[in-house]
């Protein structure tokens, strides 16, 4: 009953504010238009020039490159870490195994 | 003034009428325009996708250059999705301006006329159908169905023929228009909001 009543009053709501969304609408379809025929000109123009306005931008180029390097590092980070666990695995792993030896002699 | 409320059992009828139809008009209207809404989240969704690798790679820091930034990738996106209505919307206007052209006028209103595409759909005498009467002042609503003035028929002069290139290509055209448009205004409200919210500081969850 209350999602109904909240559905109605929404309808009145934008029923009162229509023109002004109409307006807006308006607004927004010129503003998108003019903003379409000089993208396309600009596009004709670059077209020339061997590039097109839907290429990738600088700051895109730029991201990739650094996200790319980041994650490079990150993985040279992980692998360091991983050799070093490694590295101490083996080691007390030796450890161990010396220990044993040695307690092995004493028994003898 | 009780005689004055006095209601017929006809005026009765069609105030319960009008009352049930403005309901369900406003609850029609609002269930559209929760669908809109939910249209509308999930198409300025886009903005997160094509913000993402900038914000994470730490090269905007402030709110202005988001927005500049987000508003400029919108119009490129924008522009890739519109090529195609675009192209019908000229499409409408060629098959128009030969028209005007070839007959030598600039006198458009055949199209959704009897004689252009109207005259594919019924249509109903409602200029002349009789008005209903509530508390005895005429209004606007009819009293009764009007009659038929037009069965669907298909033309072969050259306006209907015309329109029935032109219009379905205006309509198909808006359309898609309205809908790239609306994606357009949803992803330019997300990338305000997320201007706002991305570079807010918060200490809560550190």
């Amino acid at each position: 009953m209350l999602s109904i009543l909240k559905t109605f009053g929404m309808g009145l709501l934008y029923t009162i504010l229509s023109p002004f969304i109409l307006l807006i609408l308006i607004f927004y379809f010129i503003y998108t238009l003019l903003a379409f025929i000089i993208m396309f000109l600009g596009n004709i123009f670059l077209f020339f020039k061997g590039q097109s306005i839907t290429d990738e931008l600088e700051i895109d180029k730029q991201a990739r490159k650094i996200l790319e390097a980041q994650n490079i590092q990150e993985e040279k980070f992980k692998e360091a870490v991983l050799k070093q666990l490694d590295d101490s695995n083996s080691s007390s792993n030796n450890e161990n195994n010396d220990t044993e030896l040695k307690r092995g002699d004493l028994d003898d | 003034m009780i005689s004055l409320l006095k209601l017929t059992e006809n005026d009765k009828r069609i105030l319960i009428v009008v009352f049930l139809a403005i309901i369900i008009i406003f609850l029609f209207i609002g269930l559209i325009v929760s669908i809109i809404k939910r249209i509308m989240q999930r198409r300025g969704k886009a903005v997160d996708n094509y913000m993402y690798n900038i914000v994470r790679a730490k090269l905007v820091s402030k709110p202005r250059e988001f927005r500049k930034i987000a508003l400029r990738k919108n119009f490129i996106m924008f522009y890739k999705k519109i090529r195609i209505p675009f192209l019908i919307l000229i499409l409408f206007v060629i098959a128009i301006s030969q028209y005007m052209i070839i007959k030598g006028t600039t006198d458009v209103s055949f199209l959704f006329s009897k004689k252009g595409f109207g005259s594919l759909f019924f249509s109903w005498d409602w200029q002349d159908v009789e008005k209903s009467r509530i508390f005895g002042i005429t209004t606007f609503l009819p009293a009764e169905w009007p009659k038929l003035s037009n069965k669907p028929t298909f033309l072969s002069t050259y306006e209907a023929i015309t329109s029935y290139v032109a219009v379905p290509l205006l309509i198909i055209g808006l359309i898609l228009y309205l809908h790239h448009l609306v994606g357009f205004i949803a992803r330019n409200n997300r990338a305000r909001k997320l201007s706002k919210s991305v570079f807010q500081k918060n200490l809560e969850n550190v």
